[in-house]
């Protein structure tokens, strides 16, 4: 009875033990998170306005100016990042999922570790040889292509496991009714997936958005506002690496609030994605959660 | 609807061996026996589910009207519209309880008033249209259990099919459900040839009219096969094989 | 093999049935012998031993009804138990048999017998062997003795006959004698029926053991008239 009670006492202890653990390792990996944020608005805050959002760049010393023209840059070269990788995402990442052990299958897949293990700068310079040396000039497009190789093995990832939480009763039914396979999974399983496919594209647009190393080859930045796929654009990354590295106060402090905005859009566009998510689900029911 | 010869192997392995059968129309056959034994494969041969498996052979004939559905010339795209099928756990799409049941027909190229006209005769088929006719619109996961499943077979009958197979279908049912499920079955046989695979014996001598007993015979085989096949009161009160017996008074084992 | 529990109580079900069969044969030889040495309080006993019968019976049947109620029964089991119920019932008709020839016993009072009694105590023992050879083939499930002991019936309707006339002659002779002829004559008659039960025991041994429903004697429920 009495040693019983000891172990009791023993579990116990344990258990708290590495509750306490776990809840510090916790704090150790928010700590440093919730420290950048507050370290990149205080700095960014002050430089900060609505004008900030909407006026063009100003040269050094002259007062005022903003990043409009990045803005619409970083958007532009998302958008056509995401439009090129994302069909050959779903496409793929559903085949991957659904034909997992074909040689086709085991290639996509091992291509799609390759992909997400290269730098991105690399990417960059394949861009570069791919558009911009044919070209023979910088351009927004070439830009949207370096992030689409970026942000592809993000999102084919995320397409291939949530298809795969898709439960496989569900694809049958709708084979059961006469439905082909391609039918099943435009119809079934890829909405069914949608909100987990939706979580890995905002993961993609945040990770293209914040890349800056490939656009030094691609679109390589221009200070006035350009929305041209063929012209040099300016994107968000670049501008604050062009800033940052600058000797000049006011740019430095620009530089700042521009890392403000970005940190700040990405996180909009994620509860955005969640909201949609949830509303989603709420009204239809939700197959895979995440 | 017959069986013949059937033998289906998986990547060598012997799943089903000699399997003989007559369905009679308008009337629930019941396919009971232990686990693993081959009753679903056998399901899924008939609408030749089993050819998603991939290193799955079949052999031997499947008569529905006189046609083999094994035959090369016959697509099983289109046979799974003759042969409905209604699974262990209600599995209604994340969609609208209108559009899981329009999801046939829409197939076919079935819109506008007829489409509407299907979807509610395939809901009063399944003894749901009373509960559901006022929320056609909402989502079909918002259902309970029971009439997600009743759903699942509205969605089946939508497409019209002459044999619906039910794999197991009350088995995530609650007994009320289940009783339900169980109704609808003898209302649909009036119209459809059902084969439902039980594990729930009681369930086969409530609902059915004729029951198979399969079991895997030989020794060192894992083939299943059918050991007999009677009226379901002859099966469960005087079954002529020992095995049988031993099955449905729960000796066996 | 599974259901052990289960194989365990209808085991011991069967036995129940078996005890209860012990207890008519006893009331049916013990009635007969009551009336042969004319004791009356032997008799009073008997009725006693009836009323265990009956509330044996109501056990049985309570048994029955719970083992199909929470064990679902299928196959054998069920025909097992559906069959059980019969015999229970029948077993408790038999009882009553030997009750009816224990209240004639009490209503001769202190008359004496018209003669000894030999041919009725015969009919007793062949119709109490009769039903332990049925009771032992309950007991083993045994077809070919389930399909032989009907015939021995014949034995019990001939000394039924012959009883019959006897107690004819005694009458024609001496009309002062109809009234315990008629008693005996009861007694007779009970006997004989005793006999017509064990070939519907018997007709319930032959549907548990191969599920067949078939009349072993077709004359055996009818009023066998004598020849």
């Amino acid at each position: 009875m009495k040693r019983s009670l000891w172990r009791c006492y023993g579990r116990k202890a344990t258990s708290a033990v590495m509750l306490a653990l776990t809840g510090m390792g916790t704090l150790l990996l928010v700590a440093p998170l919730l420290w950048i944020l507050v370290y990149v608005v205080r700095q960014g805050a002050p430089a900060l306005s609505f004008g900030f959002l909407t006026q063009l760049p100003t040269p050094v010393g002259v007062p005022g100016g903003g990043i409009a023209n990045a803005l619409v840059g970083s958007a532009i070269t998302v958008g056509v990042g995401l439009a090129a990788a994302l069909p050959v995402a779903l496409l793929a990442g559903y085949y991957v999922a659904a034909r997992p052990n074909t040689p086709l299958g085991i290639a996509v897949r091992f291509a799609t570790d390759v992909i997400s293990g290269v730098p991105s700068i690399i990417m960059g310079i394949f861009a570069y040889t791919l558009i911009v040396l044919p070209q023979r000039h910088f351009s927004a497009l070439a830009g949207g292509m370096a992030l689409s190789f970026i942000m592809l093995p993000i999102m084919l990832r995320t397409t291939e496991e949530m298809v795969k939480l898709v439960p496989a009763s569900l694809r049958e039914a709708s084979l059961s009714l006469g439905a082909p396979e391609w039918r099943t999974a435009i119809s079934v399983t890829l909405p069914a997936a949608a909100n987990g496919v939706l979580t890995g594209v905002m993961l993609a647009v945040a990770r293209g958005a914040g890349e800056a190393a490939p656009m030094l080859f691609t679109a390589f930045g221009n200070p006035t506002m350009s929305t041209a796929l063929d012209q040099p654009i300016a994107t968000l990354p670049h501008t604050i690496f062009v800033y940052a590295i600058s000797p000049y106060e006011d740019w430095r402090a620009k530089a700042w609030a521009t890392a403000l905005v970005l940190i700040l859009l990405v996180l909009v566009l994620n509860v955005t994605a969640r909201l949609v998510a949830a509303w989603r689900a709420r009204r239809l029911g939700s197959v895979t959660r995440v | 609807m017959a069986v013949r010869r059937l033998n289906v192997y998986y990547r060598g392995f012997h799943a089903l061996s000699d399997v003989n059968l007559e369905v009679p129309a308008n009337s629930i056959t019941a396919i009971i026996g232990p686990s693993g034994c081959g009753k679903s494969t056998l399901l899924r041969t008939i609408n030749r589910m089993i050819d998603l498996v991939p290193g799955a052979r079949v052999e031997g004939e499947i008569l529905l009207d006189g046609e083999n559905v094994l035959a090369p010339g016959i697509d099983a795209v289109d046979l799974r519209r003759r042969v409905g099928m209604v699974f262990q756990r209600p599995n209604p799409f994340p969609k609208s309880i209108f559009d899981n049941v329009a999801y046939g027909p829409r197939l076919y190229g079935v819109r506008g008033p007829a489409l509407a006209e299907i979807v509610e005769r395939s809901l009063r088929a399944a003894a749901l249209w009373d509960e559901v006719k006022d929320n056609l619109k909402k989502s079909a996961l918002a259902l309970s259990g029971g009439q997600q499943q009743r759903l699942c077979i509205a969605r089946a009958l939508a497409v019209e099919p002459e044999v619906i197979l039910l794999d197991e279908p009350a088995s995530a049912l609650d007994p009320i459900a289940t009783l339900k499920i169980e109704e609808l079955m003898r209302e649909l046989k009036d119209r459809y040839t059902l084969i439902i695979v039980t594990h729930n014996m009681q369930q086969a001598a409530r609902v059915s009219d004729y029951t198979a007993m399969m079991m895997v015979t030989g020794e060192g085989s894992r083939a299943g096969t059918i050991i007999e096949f009677d009226r379901t009161e002859t099966i469960f009160t005087n079954p002529k094989n020992r095995l049988t017996e031993d099955y449905v008074t729960g000796r066996y084992g | 093999m599974l259901r052990k529990t289960f194989e365990a109580e209808l085991q011991e079900l069967k036995d129940e049935v078996l005890w209860l069969g012990s207890m008519v044969e006893r009331a049916i030889l013990d009635a007969v012998e009551a009336l042969r040495g004319r004791d009356l309080e032997a008799s009073r006993e008997i009725l006693k031993l009836d009323r265990q019968i009956n509330a044996k019976r109501f056990e049985i049947e309570n048994r029955v009804v719970t083992l199909i109620a929470t064990q679902q029964p299928m196959a054998y089991d069920l025909r097992l138990l559906a069959s059980i119920f019969e015999i229970a019932s029948e077993l408790e008709r038999m009882g009553d048999y030997a009750k009816g020839i224990a209240r004639v016993n009490l209503r001769m009072g202190d008359q004496p017998l018209l003669k000894p009694l030999l041919d009725i105590p015969q009919m007793a023992r062949k119709a109490v062997q009769m039903l332990r050879s049925a009771l032992t083939a309950f007991a083993h499930d045994d077809v070919q003795a389930a399909h032989a002991i009907p015939q021995e019936d014949d034995e019990l309707d001939a000394l039924y006959n012959q009883v019959y006339r006897e107690l004819m002659t005694y009458v024609v002779q001496d009309p002062r004698t109809i009234a315990q002829a008629n008693w005996l004559l009861w007694v007779a008659h009970n006997l004989e029926r005793a006999g017509d039960r064990v070939t519907n025991l018997c007709e319930r041994i032959l549907y548990i053991a191969t599920g067949e429903m078939t009349e072993l004697d077709a004359s055996g429920d009818e009023w066998t008239r004598p020849a």
